[in-house]
């Protein structure tokens, strides 16, 4: 009798976990299909401001107490990006028509395009900025900011300060990468941008991270 | 050191290049850290390096740093390469030359602070544009607003500081300003002679 009663509750656990395995995966299945409009809306409003999507479906996986992966979470997130910006090469060809077109007048515009024909480095001075620079050019100083737009390209700001003790913007660059090349083909453009106005003092942060690029 | 970009600026401006002082400093921080718990005032001195105003007190500092025990020589050897471009950061020898009472980008990081209103992460290329154009034209409103509060009126307004400083404070401190007034007002040029 013994021997028996083994085997009836071998085959009782066996049908226990093929049971608990089928509903786990069911209601796994039902978890990842179930993509709300209020989780939409978190993406939305979190994928400019959490830095990877690792995190992002992280944070959205324990708010919402579902299992989506990663794949899922960054399709969703380039989908609404394309949605809200459109294409992004399309975005840089209307930034390149808008500034040449404002430039056209008395500012200084100048773009340049990598092998594969998208844009490397740019370099804007608006007709005020240049009319800055006959008169305030004692005291420039240069600076690089990152993550100020969708493609994460370095900005670098030109500041001057006029008679009145202000802060004045003197011109601003986008470039692909911080190197040697990049940096001199910034300043030549500065340079013939100013014409015979020459500067006076240069002010420069001694960050080391820019010694190593 | 910025090398990169020290370079790329002088092979096309010929300035004077100023370092900034505070990243300097942040530097110093990080590289001088483990000496904090050794020696505290040494540590302080180090830090202040970049803002030392007179060139005995930045040379007596020097000194202790490299008699200090606390010190190791991977440090020094930083130290030393940092001195080779002092023309650039420290303030004991910049002072005696223009550059606006700036020593720092401060004024940049300014800057920073008010395109985060109009830039993120996440912002269009057309839109970076259209920010700067907007920043340029609250600048723009801002002078002018500035402008406008300068009226005639206040130019023309006789303003008596003497009798002004009489009236408000105390007989002492009219007493000990009077006589630096005069001799302010009654300054006379030296002769220069029968030149022409």
């Amino acid at each position: 009798m013994i021997p028996s009663c083994q085997q009836n509750t071998q085959i009782i656990v066996n049908l226990f976990f093929t049971v608990n395995n089928i509903l786990d995966h069911i209601l796994s299945y039902q978890r990842k299909s179930t993509l709300t409009e209020e989780i939409i809306k978190d993406v939305d409003l979190m994928k400019g401001k959490i830095k990877t999507y690792k995190k992002l479906t992280e944070v959205i996986n324990t708010k919402h107490k579902t299992n989506f992966k990663l794949s899922q979470i960054k399709y969703q997130a380039n989908k609404l990006l394309k949605q809200t910006y459109g294409n992004p090469d399309n975005d840089a060809f209307l930034f390149v028509e808008l500034a040449s077109d404002a430039a056209k007048e008395e500012g200084y515009f100048f773009h340049e395009l990598n092998e594969s024909q998208q844009l490397f480095r740019v370099i804007y001075l608006s007709s005020i900025m240049k009319a800055y620079s006959n008169h305030f050019l004692d005291i420039v100083i240069v600076d690089a900011t990152y993550k100020r737009n969708r493609f994460n390209l370095p900005l670098i700001n030109v500041i001057g300060i006029n008679n009145l003790g202000h802060n004045i913007m003197l011109a601003f660059g986008l470039l692909s990468n911080e190197t040697a090349a990049s940096y001199e083909w910034f300043f030549s453009h500065l340079k013939i941008a100013w014409g015979t106005n020459r500067p006076a003092n240069f002010i420069i942060d001694g960050c080391e991270e820019m010694k190593k690029g | 050191m910025k090398k990169l970009n020290i370079l790329g600026i002088l092979k096309f401006f010929n300035v004077r290049i100023v370092l900034c002082g505070w990243h300097l400093q942040r530097n110093l921080v990080s590289h001088f850290n483990k000496v904090k718990n050794l020696d505290a005032d040494l540590y302080q001195k180090i830090l202040y390096l970049p803002f030392v105003m007179s060139v005995e007190k930045f040379n007596n500092t020097l000194e202790e740093i490299k008699d200090s025990q606390h010190i190791s020589k991977k440090q020094k050897d930083y130290i030393d390469l940092k001195l080779k471009t002092k023309n650039m950061w420290a303030k004991c020898l910049l002072k005696s030359k223009f550059t606006g009472g700036v020593s720092t980008t401060s004024r940049v990081e300014c800057l920073h602070s008010v395109q985060k209103r109009y830039f993120t992460s996440n912002t269009n290329l057309q839109q970076v544009f259209h920010g700067f154009r907007s920043i340029e034209k609250t600048q723009i409103l801002r002078f002018n607003e500035e402008f406008s509060g300068f009226t005639s009126d206040l130019l023309q307004k006789n303003i008596n500081s003497l009798k002004d400083i009489k009236e408000k404070f105390p007989e002492y401190i009219y007493t000990k300003i009077c006589p630096k007034f005069e001799k302010g007002l009654n300054y006379k040029h030296e002769s220069f002679g029968n030149y022409w």
